[in-house]
């Protein structure tokens, strides 16, 4: 390092340190974050698409049912809006699975199978 | 979890009493009645001041130099974690909701991390207060849609390229769909909580139930599920935070 005039490091030394050090820190956290996507968060996404499910079967069903209290028709209201519940839950799966997070994770398990099969064709 | 296995220990000697669900109980320890409202200090206030005092201590303390600590580097990388994840999802362009989500994420996080230390009580293992977090965020994405948009925001609601003769039955399941997201925000990460609290406790009470010659395995079991249990903590909270930040962003840039 060239040392500046009493000793310490120059101004431009440190510069070119702190420049070194922020692409270092851009790779890694683009790295890190790829790396805990392929492998962490599939049990997440997955339990999300669960949760999605059923969240739509519990909020079509309570709409109704608040409905219903609030118009005193009941059962009505429950009827029709619970298996529309239930159709807004699949499409918010379809749509969870279509967004760019699902469409990693399709290629991630697309991956793995691939390079499984290439594994156990190498055994036999 | 040393502490649980004993605390199911205590319990068993009384008879078998192992009530794995005791752990999830309320406990008022300051009394405190306001007109017809229970607003107790209750062992899950006590746990939430305990969360918001290590998010802070945390935060706060470890320096903040040039050449990072240990502990700098941690606090940094949780940022860097967040700040990441917000870019990508929302762009520049939700920079202003960085202090919300980040938030948000470190008060889960450390919520079911503390969940895992033993006789600790889990605040995120009630559905009303994930319900609550989950609604300002419901509340918080929907005023914001609105702000934004004014009442374009309900365009959300009609979905583009369907025969006009669909829009009846097609509306309402758009506007289902909305309102289920509190919902799903927080059943994911209640359930998640308590059901793996809850297995635990199970486990624990194996391991006492068949002693020393079958209890190992139960026991081998439950130091596989405790792993498990801080992954899915940590997961959790991200989750919920990623989903928070999507529905911003449903808000902001109104592409659903």
């Amino acid at each position: 390092m060239a040392a500046g005039g009493n000793g310490g490091p120059s101004r431009e030394d440190l510069d070119a340190l702190g420049e070194k050090l922020a692409e270092h820190e851009r790779r890694q956290a683009g790295e890190e974050r790829r790396r805990r996507r392929r492998a962490a968060s599939p049990y997440g996404f997955g339990f999300r698409l669960v949760t999605e499910l059923v969240a739509g079967v519990a909020a079509g069903f309570l709409g109704g049912w608040a409905l219903d209290r609030w118009l005193g028709t009941s059962p009505w209201f429950v009827l029709l809006l619970t298996p529309m519940g239930m159709a807004a839950g699949i499409l918010n799966v379809v749509r969870a699975a279509r967004s760019a997070e699902g469409e990693r994770h399709l290629d991630a398990i697309a991956a793995a199978e691939e390079e499984a099969r290439k594994g156990s064709g190498k055994k036999e | 979890m040393k502490g649980e296995a004993a605390h199911g220990a205590a319990e068993a000697a009384g008879g078998l009493a192992l009530d794995p669900m005791h752990q999830f109980q309320i406990q008022r320890i300051i009394p405190f009645k306001l007109g017809g409202l229970d607003l107790s200090f209750t062992n899950s206030t006590l746990w939430m001041f305990i969360v918001v005092g290590v998010c802070a201590a945390f935060l706060l303390l470890g320096g903040s130099r040039l050449v990072p600590s240990r502990w700098q580097s941690v606090k940094e990388m949780t940022y860097e974690f967040v700040a990441g994840m917000m870019r990508d999802i929302l762009g520049d362009s939700g920079r202003a909701f960085f202090p919300f989500v980040f938030t948000l994420f470190m008060f889960i996080l450390v919520a079911n991390m503390l969940g895992m230390v033993p006789y600790s009580f889990t605040v995120t293992s009630h559905i009303i207060v994930t319900f609550t977090l989950a609604l300002v965020v419901f509340i918080l994405a929907t005023a914001v849609g609105f702000v934004k948009h004014g009442a374009g925001y309900l365009k959300m609601f009609v979905p583009s390229g369907v025969p006009a003769y669909m829009l009846p039955i097609l509306i309402p399941i758009e506007v289902i769909s909305y309102f289920t997201r509190p919902i799903s925000l927080s059943v994911r990460l209640f359930a998640n909580m308590m059901a793996g609290h809850t297995m635990l406790k199970v486990f624990a009470g194996f391991v006492v139930a068949l002693g020393i010659l079958g209890g190992w395995a139960p026991l081998a079991m439950m130091v596989a599920l405790t792993g498990l249990e801080i992954l899915v903590a940590f997961l959790q909270a991200y989750v919920f935070a990623v989903l928070t930040v999507i529905y911003l962003n449903d808000a902001i840039n109104m592409h659903h």
